[in-house]
């Protein structure tokens, strides 16, 4: 789930930077920094929307760095355990599939896979209903329930089910 | 394993810090990263080079799940929806996803049943038919 | 010089250093006060005990000691030499300690000095606005 969330962080400056364009020279540094990163609170910031405020800048003994608690505000992405969301499948294998969600990889075991569909090797594995009215392989649309997160030094993996009732493959007649 | 251990969003257990944030809908969140993204365009040759890996994928995410592409569209949807009394996380999954009937929006999100809360079937299903209609008439 | 103790380099250590903190100010700007680095207690990003202090009078010396004068002097050169832009116009002058006595003699150094009291609460000067005693001039060898 993406959130709109205001997040803290101390960033240090060389003093060549200083002058004229301080703040933007600390802007660009913080967006370099941060975007792109994930952290197990917060989830993976996608973007920085905007600087709410860039306190005093601290002068560091001995080193001439100086460091600016800077407050901006993100968007950030966030799984939760027990949320529903959609996602596409990026790969099929007998073990069950991956799928992802922007910046999150799912894992769904073929454990969680209704009984009924089926793994079918080939040029494109995929799953299938007995009758084959329902088929899940690579780039297609499912909804999934996340069961559980685990969060790495810079990513966060999640596995999930389609096991539950209206979760699975998305027909929607619009985009069909 | 990752913080808490009772986290859970069926149930809205999704830390302080969340609850009390706001949380966006995947349409929302199309128009603010493409609005970044135009912004890059116009100061450099290629913003490609610029965004991270999350950010492309994630505006791949939010352009593909997308239910209202209409910005008016999708203010709307969140001004019908805060009528009713659901927290931020509520509000955008039922955004997300659009369930169609009743039964599938409280499997959806199995909060809003919950220890009597105040929503009753009709008032749902209400709900949802004006999420329809806006669709109906992007 | 009234040497009392609001000056106290040595008070016992809190999160910050516990020497008088010298921040740093926003750098060149014609319209100072509306830049958000702003040193002291001119308008800008401050917090709630800033906004406190700001408005008590300040009641420590508006004299510069020397220490405070060393120290500055010596940050100071110390990030000019690590290419820091500086503030004044150059006239040949190529150590950083002597554009740092440059700076300080135009008032151009963009810092604030965090004075802390005894009680653990502070003040902030900015260096324009404390008085350097020139006595001084001659004990750091002169120009």
């Amino acid at each position: 789930m993406f959130f709109h969330i205001v997040l803290e962080r101390n960033m240090q400056l060389h003093p060549r930077h200083f002058g004229r364009n301080l703040r933007e020279n600390l802007v660009a540094k913080l967006m370099k920094d941060v975007e792109g990163t994930c952290s197990g609170q917060h989830g993976f910031v996608v973007a920085i929307t905007g600087i709410e405020n860039i306190g005093k800048g601290l002068i560091r003994d001995g080193t001439g760095f100086v460091t600016f608690p800077v407050k901006y505000q993100c968007v950030v992405f966030r799984p939760f355990k027990g949320e529903i969301l959609e996602a596409v499948v990026t790969m099929v294998n007998k073990m069950g599939f991956f799928a992802e969600a922007g910046p999150v990889q799912i894992f769904v075991s073929n454990h969680l896979i209704p009984d009924d569909m089926e793994f079918q090797s080939g040029d494109m594995p995929n799953y299938t209903t007995s009758d084959g009215s329902v088929k899940i392989q690579k780039d297609s649309e499912v909804r999934l329930k996340i069961i559980g997160t685990r969060v790495d030094a810079t990513e966060i993996f999640c596995i999930g089910t389609i096991k539950d009732d209206f979760l699975g493959v998305i027909n929607d007649p619009a985009t069909a | 394993m990752s913080g808490e251990e009772e986290e859970n969003a069926a149930e809205l257990k999704i830390g302080d810090e969340f609850l009390k944030a706001k949380c966006l809908m995947n349409c929302e969140v199309a128009l603010i990263l493409e609005h970044k993204y135009d912004q890059l365009q116009q100061m450099s040759d290629d913003p490609r080079n610029q965004v991270s890996q999350v950010f492309e994928k994630s505006l791949q995410y939010v352009k593909r799940f997308s239910r209202y592409k209409n910005p008016d569209a999708v203010k709307q949807v969140r001004e019908i929806l805060s009528r009713y009394q659901l927290t931020e996380f509520e509000l955008c999954v039922l955004g997300n996803l659009c369930p169609e009937t009743v039964e599938e929006a409280i499997a959806m999100v199995p909060s809003i049943k919950a220890k009597g809360r105040v929503h009753d079937d009709d008032a749902i299903d209400k709900m949802l038919n004006d999420l329809a209609l806006i669709k109906k008439f992007e | 010089m009234a040497d009392e103790d609001y000056n106290d380099l040595d008070m016992g250590y809190e999160d910050e250093p516990p020497e008088p903190e010298i921040e740093e100010g926003a750098e060149e700007d014609v319209e100072n006060i509306n830049n958000d680095d702003l040193p002291g207690d001119t308008i800008g990003a401050e917090d709630k005990e800033e906004q406190a202090q700001v408005e008590r009078p300040r009641k420590t010396s508006k004299f510069m000691t020397k220490y405070e004068r060393a120290r500055i002097l010596g940050t100071r050169a110390l990030q000019i030499s690590m290419n820091a832009p500086v503030m004044v116009e150059l006239e040949g002058e190529t150590d950083p300690l002597e554009i740092a006595m440059k700076e300080l003699r135009e008032r151009k150094i963009p810092f604030t000095i965090r004075r802390y009291l005894p009680d653990g609460s502070y003040e902030d000067w900015g260096v324009d606005e404390l008085i350097v005693e020139d006595s001084w001039k001659r004990q750091v060898g002169g120009d």
